[in-house]
């Protein structure tokens, strides 16, 4: 897949993943490892770069003695899933013109 | 590689990075290993299952300075060439990029060498003209030289003074072509 739109997918996938609940890392890691290739090394600039965005909140939790670092989605976050659902119906629109010119 | 050895490494190759930005890193990091150990991998496998540590840290910095949260990019960007030259899959993406930059950075000097020799030779040469005093013709020589000269003496000092925001700006670029390679690696 495109380098460039992998990256904007991610995002979105990491933000939807936390609309359903607060999550740390490695968690996130494992329920979207399933759908996406997605790795630790790829997580962490996406996490930062949302933070910075303000598309995310953190906090830490303790957990078997050790801090957990947690991600929760701000409204804004939450906006931007919308955003892209909405412009995703025009590529989809797209996709069935390059399909229908294809044949 | 044991964990505290990894979290050392990271620690130690993005030193140049910002302590803000790497003790970040180290934290991230930290729990992504102690959360794969609690699932069941033992510390080497753990660590093991993040890549290639060089490939790791040239992409934490990468993002680093793409993101603008490096002071100096340009140095930034020569610290990611040197993590690259240590790994030897990135090797040759390390030459090109090393490449690259003596270029650009040869083109910057020359330009101002040449703007600036050729800015003091015109004055000297209008000076000249009035040594072989020729009347009229010495003045006008030497008022040419001298427009001549106003105007290559500010090219010169633009490009001293932009070339270095210009470099800057194409290293974000470049880092972010090797960012992408880097990824592309990855798979």
């Amino acid at each position: 897949m495109d380098i460039q739109l992998k990256k904007g997918m991610l995002e979105i996938c990491v933000l939807a993943e936390l609309q359903k609940q607060d999550s740390y890392g490695y968690q996130i890691i494992k329920d979207l490892s399933n759908l996406i290739e997605i790795s630790e090394s790829t997580l962490y600039p996406i996490l930062k770069r949302l933070e910075q965005k303000n598309s995310l909140t953190t906090f830490t939790l303790e957990y078997e003695g050790r801090l957990r670092k947690y991600y929760r989605i701000t409204e804004y976050g939450k906006s931007r899933i919308n955003e892209f659902c909405d412009e995703w119906s025009a590529v989809t629109n797209i996709i069935n013109f390059i399909k229908g010119a294809k044949q | 590689m044991k964990k505290l050895e990894f979290l050392n490494f990271l620690r130690k190759n993005l030193r140049h990075f910002g302590s803000n930005n790497v003790n970040d890193a180290i934290s991230y990091y930290d729990e992504i290993i102690n959360e794969k150990m609690r699932d069941g991998l033992n510390e080497y496998d753990a660590v093991a299952s993040l890549g290639e540590p060089n490939k790791l840290v040239a992409d934490t910095a990468s993002e680093m300075v793409e993101n603008n949260k490096v002071k100096n990019p340009s140095r930034g960007a020569l610290y990611i060439l040197g993590i690259l030259f240590m790994s030897p899959v990135l090797f040759p993406l390390a030459m090109v990029v090393l490449t690259l930059y003596i270029v650009i950075f040869t083109v910057w000097i020359s330009l101002i060498i040449a703007f600036g020799a050729t800015s003091i030779g015109l004055v000297i040469g209008g000076l000249g003209a009035l040594v072989d005093w020729n009347g009229g013709a010495s003045l006008i020589i030497l008022g040419c030289c001298l427009i001549g000269a106003v105007i290559l003496f500010v090219l010169f000092w633009v490009t001293v003074k932009y070339g270095k925001d210009f470099i800057n700006l194409i290293t974000i670029k470049l880092v972010r072509k090797i960012k992408n390679i880097n990824q592309r690696g990855t798979k």
